[in-house]
């Protein structure tokens, strides 16, 4: 599943683009913050922001098409957490992230459009959006408030 | 996802399991929704003790369940909900849309009439 090697831990999974699959994901993250000892409540929010980003790769990137793979790696480094998340669909803009998140106030709140985008940006530190090898990449970063343990 | 409905003192509960996470979920979530606020049952708890996650399409599952009950005059409030969900509601400031109980005797004495 993935290298560990040094202070830097890599750890990759692939799972096809249906959204019973993001389970999977889910657990492994769980799984990854007890062993790495993340506070329970940013464990929830990291979790939230990934698996919305996988979400967004199954839906708009790769429209539900099972042979496609989304793609999710994390890098965990001290307390920096980095996660690239990729598909095989066409992206979006890299100005939809400058997007302004809707007040609860405004008419646009209660609107679906751009949520997933607005929670991954509000949970996280940076996000930033690449093209490589043919795949569109989101990728995630933040620092922990708590520190991070070494594992066992 | 799973729903079951059932009524306790004139409060329509809806027991959902699993995730929300929007796809063929939606219609089927609206459809309960929409005949219930058809039938005149217009108060109505959604009950997420057994839902483990929640992603932003399934929120908007919510959102437009709460959407149609508010503009039929009726109530559309959540209980039971796990850290994890409170969490994403909080990230996502709807914990100042939904009103949410932690259990469901308080929620149904919460409704009026």
């Amino acid at each position: 599943m993935g290298t560990i090697s040094g202070t830097s831990e890599v750890l990759r999974w692939e799972i096809p683009s249906l959204f019973r699959w993001l389970g999977v994901i889910d657990a492994a993250l769980q799984e990854v913050g007890q062993e790495l000892a993340w506070e329970q409540d940013e464990l929830n929010q990291v979790s939230v922001a990934v698996i919305e980003a996988v979400s967004n790769a199954i839906e708009h990137g790769n429209r539900f098409e099972p042979e496609r793979s989304v793609q999710v790696e994390l890098w965990a480094s001290g307390r920096r957490l980095r996660f690239r998340v990729s598909d095989e669909g066409p992206g979006f803009e890299r100005d939809r992230l400058d997007l302004p998140t809707p007040s609860p106030e405004s008419p646009e709140f209660m609107k679906s459009r751009g949520r997933g985008l607005f929670i991954m940006r509000d949970i996280m530190d940076a996000i930033r959006i690449d093209r490589e090898a043919g795949r569109f990449v989101v990728e995630l970063e933040k620092e922990l408030k708590a520190p991070v343990g070494t594992g066992h | 996802m799973n729903i079951k409905v059932r009524e306790e003192e004139q409060v329509v509960i809806f027991d959902i399991s699993g995730r929300i996470m929007g796809g063929p979920d939606s219609e089927t979530f609206h459809n309960l929704v929409k005949e219930h606020i058809a039938q005149g049952k217009k108060q109505i708890l959604i009950n997420l003790g057994k839902v483990n996650w929640i992603n932003s399409t399934g929120l908007g599952i919510l959102i437009a369940g709460y959407t149609s009950v508010k503009d039929a005059g009726g109530q559309f409030k959540l209980a039971n909900i796990s850290d994890r969900i409170e969490s994403i509601l909080m990230v996502t400031k709807l914990s100042g849309i939904f009103e949410s109980f932690d259990s469901e005797a308080e929620a149904v004495a919460s409704f009026s009439g």
